[in-house]
């Protein structure tokens, strides 16, 4: 390609990167910035390094309770998604079983299930099994995902079956194989499934909002909704709090983002 | 300043000390551990470690009692989660509750009414009972005229003002709202970004700070909120009321905005006023930040006198908790009305003290707070809200007549009127 | 073991295998959704459920004679009019810029995906700050320039463009990459064929690219519709559906009659109607799509 094609990708795309990153930084901006300054006409671009709006956000909830809920539920989380994810996905994809299409087809239905359908009927389940305000209540009933179903029946599927029937030469059951034949193929598709799930976690709100009270439990992003509704004046303690709320999920991002994007891509994507 | 506010509270203290050591607390008969729920919106600025200070003390004078806070970040989260627990029967012992969401729950069996407490042998003597202020006693009654709420965190309208800004322009402080009008106008100015007042009327979903100053306007106008059983707000006094307001909107003196805009515009330097209740003291303060003269004054007052409208809430008892529970968080409202402690709650939150026996103890802070004086003396004209289930929904389309009028500019009238026809459909509905 | 009985137990496998996933589905998920259509024939009252009565399909004849319904179906239309076309050829003009390599490629790939990968509530705020009418930078830029300042999202014309702009900035990362994959999957000598054959570039993608790609477009077409449906976070933060239901799309509705309004009963109702809308679109699409998606 030309030096000139080169260049006017670059320049096209050093657009569309600027476009899109700059809310981040008029966030980080305002969040160093005094509320006058936040405020003012003509409007100040550059930040001020004012950390008093950082303390201010920072003692102004319990956010060290909201991450360690938020890393816990997340962590169960994506643990039993992948529990029942290969389990599901192997059976689905690597097995012939009378029942198998149409079970899958009502699997793939509930991508249509908005999540509001479900409040108040789980609400009223949750309350009976004595699990309102608890961690169960946000990590069991997400245990299982059509996302990783999905991704690992295609995976084990395009399986070739000469591993199984070696497998099955030797003497192994199916259990023996998922687990320490076609599980250990499968970890990029894994890590993938994983990260999905966990930013997925990490990033849901109206369900934790609603199933519980405090915040003993309570994730960060209710904690920052929560925190918007009691300091929604305060521009620049908001937009701290947006900034160390949103640091952690982008420095995963940034460590992860390979697996994720091959993941998404079906790992046909050229490096 | 400093030093005079350090005075009263020390002197108040003291008065506190001697009020609970005298049996400010009330004795319980048993000694058996008792634990209560109390849902509660008290989660910004000074009301949380306010509330948490007050509980405290309470607990420190009942060691038996612990109180459990359920604190939720704003009033519609509150009503959410109350009535999802009380619908999964796991309702709070008490909770804040407005006069409409009382009359929901007392119609759906789910608080009790308060008359035997307050008679029984822990209760408040005649004297007691007739020193919280009159509207307020008023306002603690529901549809069938018995006692069903404490109060608790009132208030009521006020406007806040820029007095350097009226000063170095020579406005003098409007008293009627056909004033106030004219200087939201006279400080208009595209160029230098500046305006009359912020405004949040509300939406379909919730009445904001907005919709109940138009309330306050109606009554300042001669207007009602209700005549009997039927919505009034449609009447002269309303269209008048809405006209005026939407003539500041269409010249761009009064703006509208959520998330408190007049606090922000006024503490930015952008407008000089906001009409808000005490509540929003300690708020306006911080937004202010000492940047300019920050001065208090009534309500304007309109065709009709001055007109306000009580706001806040009360506090009302579950009827799912056992008795002992039911007893503690009798003790705790009691507590919470006592005079030292309503005047800690008012001097730290902005809040009215609701007993006329906690102003000897504030006197001080009255002294160099002003604002508390003018609402107080505000509270005469204050109607409070009416107390129907739905009245919420109902301020609701009030929202949205406001928002049509100023949006859209739709003629007030027709707007009042169809809102007052949906918010009819509403009264009696179960 | 003999075949039959090879079979029966590798059926009973796969079914303990599916089981985990199947129980929580089953309990959490299609359970409540069987229960909701059960209290949609009822006019349910949350705060006693004992004193529910049924009411048959008067819930149902509410729902469809009132106009916050009907008016909610067109809200939402007029969202996914504004969001999936646009975030379809958005997303594939990203894609198509980023499959070559250039300096800087990685780094604009990670900035336009970084905004699906924060959480919403926290990117909401941000765009409802830069929104604000009165102090937001979007609205002194244009003030700076002598532009008119619209009430964005405050106003009933611009809450919903508002919105969707937000909307299409959180989610067109996510679509670029699966338009990243389906380019990738386009054969080098198809394309340089044609080029040899003297097409332009527009040819090339025309008749060459696009209905290579056609499945992932369909892809991205449909996941894209039904997010659009789903979407009620940032309608809940930036505006509540407001101002004056501009922005109340049916899942918004949804909410508010069932926590806002406590009507449960019709929320109900409206659900079971949303559900059957939802399916219906997904299959129109697939259906529209038999003709034109070429899958080789």
């Amino acid at each position: 390609m030309t030096w000139r094609r080169i260049l006017s990708r670059a320049l096209a795309a050093l657009v569309v990167a600027a476009l899109f990153a700059f809310p981040f930084y008029w966030v980080v901006a305002t969040s160093l910035n005094s509320e006058s300054q936040a405020l003012a006409y003509p409007p100040v671009f550059l930040p001020h390094f004012v950390w008093a709006n950082y303390v201010r956000a920072w003692v102004g909830a319990p956010w060290i309770r909201y991450f360690l809920n938020t890393i816990l539920i997340a962590s169960a989380t994506t643990s039993l998604v992948l529990l029942t994810s290969i389990l599901a996905g192997y059976a689905f994809g690597g097995m012939r079983w009378p029942g198998r299409r149409l079970l899958f087809g009502v699997v793939l239905s509930i991508l249509l299930i908005p999540v509001t359908v479900l409040i108040v009927p789980d609400y009223i389940l949750l309350h009976d099994l004595h699990w309102l305000n608890t961690y169960q209540a946000q990590i069991v009933p997400w245990g299982a995902s059509v996302f990783g179903i999905f991704l690992l029946r295609q995976f084990f599927a395009a399986l070739p079956i000469e591993y199984w029937e070696a497998a099955q030469l030797d003497g192994a059951g199916r259990f023996w194989f998922l687990w320490r034949v076609a599980v250990p193929m499968a970890v990029p598709v894994l890590i993938t499934i994983a990260v999905y799930i966990f930013l997925g976690s990490w990033n849901s709100f109206l369900w934790p909002f609603i199933m519980t009270q405090t915040p003993n439990v309570q994730p960060v992003e209710v904690g920052l909704a929560t925190f918007l509704g009691t300091n929604g004046t305060d521009w620049t303690g908001l937009s701290a709090a947006v900034v160390f709320t949103t640091l952690p999920v982008m420095l995963l991002f940034l460590v992860a983002q390979r697996q994720f994007v091959s993941g998404i891509s079906g790992g046909g994507l050229k490096e | 300043m400093v030093a005079n506010r350090l005075r009263s509270t020390a002197r108040w203290l003291l008065s506190a000390a001697a009020l609970m050591a005298l049996g400010g607390g009330v004795v319980l008969a048993q000694s058996k551990p008792v634990t209560i729920t109390f849902a509660e919106a008290m989660s910004s600025g000074t009301q949380k470690p306010t509330l948490d200070e007050l509980v405290q003390a309470f607990e420190k004078a009942n060691p038996n009692i612990h109180v459990q806070l359920l604190v939720q970040p704003n009033y519609g989260t509150l009503y959410t989660k109350t009535l999802a627990m009380v619908a999964a029967g796991t309702p709070p012992t008490m909770a804040q509750a407005y006069e409409g969401w009382a009359q929901r729950y007392a119609d759906s069996k789910a608080i009790v009414p308060l008359g035997s407490y307050i008679y029984g042998p822990h209760g408040l003597s005649t004297s007691e009972l007739s020193s919280l202020w009159p509207p307020l006693i008023a306002d603690m009654k529901l549809t069938d005229g018995k006692f069903w709420m404490m109060p608790f965190n009132k208030s009521d309208f006020v406007v806040f003002y820029n007095a350097s800004w009226l000063a170095k322009n020579n406005l003098s402080v409007p008293t009627t709202w056909t004033q106030f009008a004219k200087v939201a106008e006279q400080v208009t100015s595209t160029a230098n970004k500046t305006w009359g007042l912020s405004i949040d009327p509300g939406s379909k979903t919730g009445p904001a700070n907005g919709t109940y100053m138009f309330v306050a306007m109606l009554h300042a106008f001669g207007g009602h909120v209700m005549q009997g059983d039927k919505v009034a707000w449609d009447s002269d006094a309303g269209v008048k009321a809405l006209t005026l307001l939407a003539n500041l909107v269409a010249q761009g003196a009064v703006k509208i905005g959520t998330n408190y805009p007049g606090q922000t515009a006024l503490g930015a330097e952008r407008s000089p006023f906001d009409v808000s209740t005490i509540a929003g003291y300690p708020y306006e303060v911080a937004a202010v930040g000492g940047k300019f003269d920050l001065k208090v004054a009534p309500m304007p007052a309109g065709p009709a006198g001055p007109g306000n409208v009580l706001q806040g809430t009360n506090l009302v008892m579950f009827a799912k908790a056992t008795t002992a529970q039911r007893d503690a968080a009798w003790a705790l409202m009691k507590f919470l009305i006592q005079p030292a402690q309503t005047a800690l709650w008012a001097e730290k939150t902005g809040y009215l003290p609701v007993t006329r026996d906690a102003l000897p103890l504030m006197s001080d802070y009255l002294k160099t707070h002003p604002y508390q004086q003018i609402a107080a003396q505000s509270l005469a004209n204050a109607q409070p809200t009416p107390s129907l289930p739905h009245s919420e929904e109902m301020f609701g389309y009030l929202s949205v007549a406001m928002q049509q009028v100023f949006l859209n500019h739709a003629d007030p009238k027709t707007a009042l009127t169809q809102a007052a026809q949906q918010a009819q459909a509403l009264v009696g509905a179960p | 073991m003999p075949k039959a009985g090879r079979k029966v137990m590798n059926a009973v496998t796969a079914y303990l295998y599916i089981s985990p996933a199947m129980l929580i589905f089953g309990v959490f998920i299609l359970l409540p959704t069987l229960f909701v259509v059960y209290i949609s024939v009822y006019r349910w009252n949350f705060l006693n459920a004992s004193t529910s009565a049924y009411v048959g399909l008067a819930n149902y004849r509410h729902l469809l004679t009132s106009s916050a319904f009907w008016s909610s179906l067109w809200v939402t239309l007029y969202f996914v009019v504004l969001t999936v076309p646009s975030g379809v050829l958005l997303s594939l003009g990203i894609a198509a810029l980023l499959m070559a390599n250039f300096p800087g490629r990685g780094l604009t790939r990670l900035g336009v995906f970084a905004p699906y990968a924060t959480p919403l509530v926290a990117t909401t705020i941000i765009w409802i700050w830069m929104f604000n009418p009165q102090f937001g930078l979007l609205n002194n830029i244009l003030h700076a320039v002598g532009l008119p300042t619209p009430g964005w999202l405050q106003s009933p014309h611009w809450a919903m463009p508002s919105v969707s702009v937000y909307t299409l900035w959180h989610s067109i990362g996510f679509d670029v990459i699966i338009f990243m994959a389906g380019l990738a999957t386009v054969p080098r000598d198809l394309v340089e064929a044609a080029s040899i054959e003297g097409a332009n570039a527009w040819q090339r993608f025309w008749r060459v690219v696009w209905p290579l790609i056609s499945p992932t477009t369909l892809f991205v077409v449909v996941i894209s519709t039904i997010e659009a449906l789903k979407a009620f976070t940032q309608f809940f933060t930036m505006t509540a559906g407001g101002p004056l239901g501009a922005t109340t799309t049916t899942s918004y509705l949804l909410y508010e009659y069932a926590f806002v309004f406590y009507r449960t009963g019709e929320a109900a109702a409206l659900t079971v109607v949303y559900f059957l809308i939802t399916a219906a679109i997904a299959l129109l699409q697939f259906r529209l799509s038999r003709g034109r998606v070429f899958y080789g």
